[in-house]
């Protein structure tokens, strides 16, 4: 279970990287973001993970539960990250505006 | 030359996560970790343990993240303010209309629903927000006719309603600071948990679960309509 999930934590982690580094369209980019940020969600609720824990909704009789703390975590980093990602896309869509393209290579003063 | 470099160093990445893994690093720190589980019931009162975390033991944590997204709704207000639409021009069927009208009530209830019951059942104020951020997604998507946006609620109303909730959530906070010496204290503040599990429990937890519903929910439909204007 464990070596599942953090070998596709890993492996999202490298896709994301990869991405991050190669592409040069800017939605793309945002995309990898998104993929990295989902990369991290993943490792923080594993951290979490209890065996045969239930959900953190505390019943009548004494069970073993899952650490409601990187749940917790987890919803604050969705809620960020959908308001990051809106803010990337809102200045992606500026940048359209103003240069006229939204690859990197194209857009003027920006290269480097 | 360049794909190659960052091939070279994601694969390097992954394998030195693979390497920290294999060498036996422990991750699991369930031991070090509080156990929420076996004292939010009696330190707050919320059978949600995600919901005691939330908005009791972590609430500072919350308000900033409520102030987050405040902000991205304000920057994006700012960076796409048309009020006429060019991407939503397509003309829909009259089976796509009705049914949207027919789901959009229920899709509401589900929505408060979920916000209210959020200490007693999985959800809370965030999850509900976004169901509710939703239907203002379905109205925008489905009436928008001839690019003139169409709003659930004013766009005014939308702002105050938004502003209200993150004053509101403050209010609670200071109130805290008052009576219970603590920004953001609930039980402290000397208010009855009543009965866990019921509706009316957990102190001021579903007061803050119906402010941050609000206010995700309406900073959401902000940011979601004000991208759509683009």
């Amino acid at each position: 279970m464990g070596a599942i999930i953090m070998t596709t934590v890993l492996g999202l982690t490298g896709i994301a990287i990869y991405g991050l580094l190669t592409r040069r369209h800017l939605i793309r980019l945002v995309i990898c973001f998104n993929v990295l940020e989902i990369a991290v969600l993943l490792a923080i609720v594993y951290a979490g993970f209890v065996e045969g824990g239930q959900a953190p909704i505390v019943g009548g009789a004494e069970a073993a539960y899952v650490s409601a703390l990187p749940h917790a975590v987890a919803l604050t980093a969705i809620v960020i990250a959908a308001s990051s990602t809106a803010l990337m896309l809102a200045y992606v869509v500026r940048i359209y505006r103003t240069r006229g393209s939204v690859r990197i290579e194209r857009v003027r003063r920006w290269r480097g | 030359m360049r794909t190659g470099w960052a091939l070279l160093f994601s694969v390097a990445l992954v394998g030195c996560g693979i390497v920290t893994l294999i060498a036996g690093v422990d991750l699991d720190t369930h031991g070090a970790i509080f156990d929420y589980a076996h004292h939010s019931v009696q330190h707050t009162g919320a059978v949600n343990v995600v919901s005691a975390v939330l908005f009791d033991y972590r609430g500072l944590d919350t308000l900033g993240e409520a102030t987050g997204v405040l902000a991205t709704g304000l920057v994006v207000a700012v960076l796409a303010p048309k009020a006429r639409t060019s991407m939503l021009s397509v003309r829909l069927s009259l089976v796509v209309l009705y049914g949207v009208a027919l789901v959009l009530p229920f899709v509401s209830v589900l929505g408060f629903a979920v916000i209210l019951f959020g200490h007693v059942s999985p959800g809370g104020g965030f999850t509900g927000g976004v169901v509710l951020a939703s239907t203002a997604v379905f109205f925008a998507v489905v009436y928008t006719v001839g690019g003139q946006q169409s709003y659930v609620l004013p766009m005014d109303t939308q702002k105050r309603i938004e502003n209200a909730a993150i004053a509101a959530f403050l209010l609670v906070g200071f109130g805290g600071l008052v009576t219970g010496g603590a920004f953001l204290a609930n039980a402290a503040t000397g208010i009855p948990l009543g009965e866990p599990g019921s509706l009316l429990s957990a102190g001021l937890i579903p007061l803050l679960n119906l402010v941050a519903g609000m206010k995700v929910g309406v900073g959401l439909a902000i940011v979601v309509v004000c991208l759509f204007s683009e």
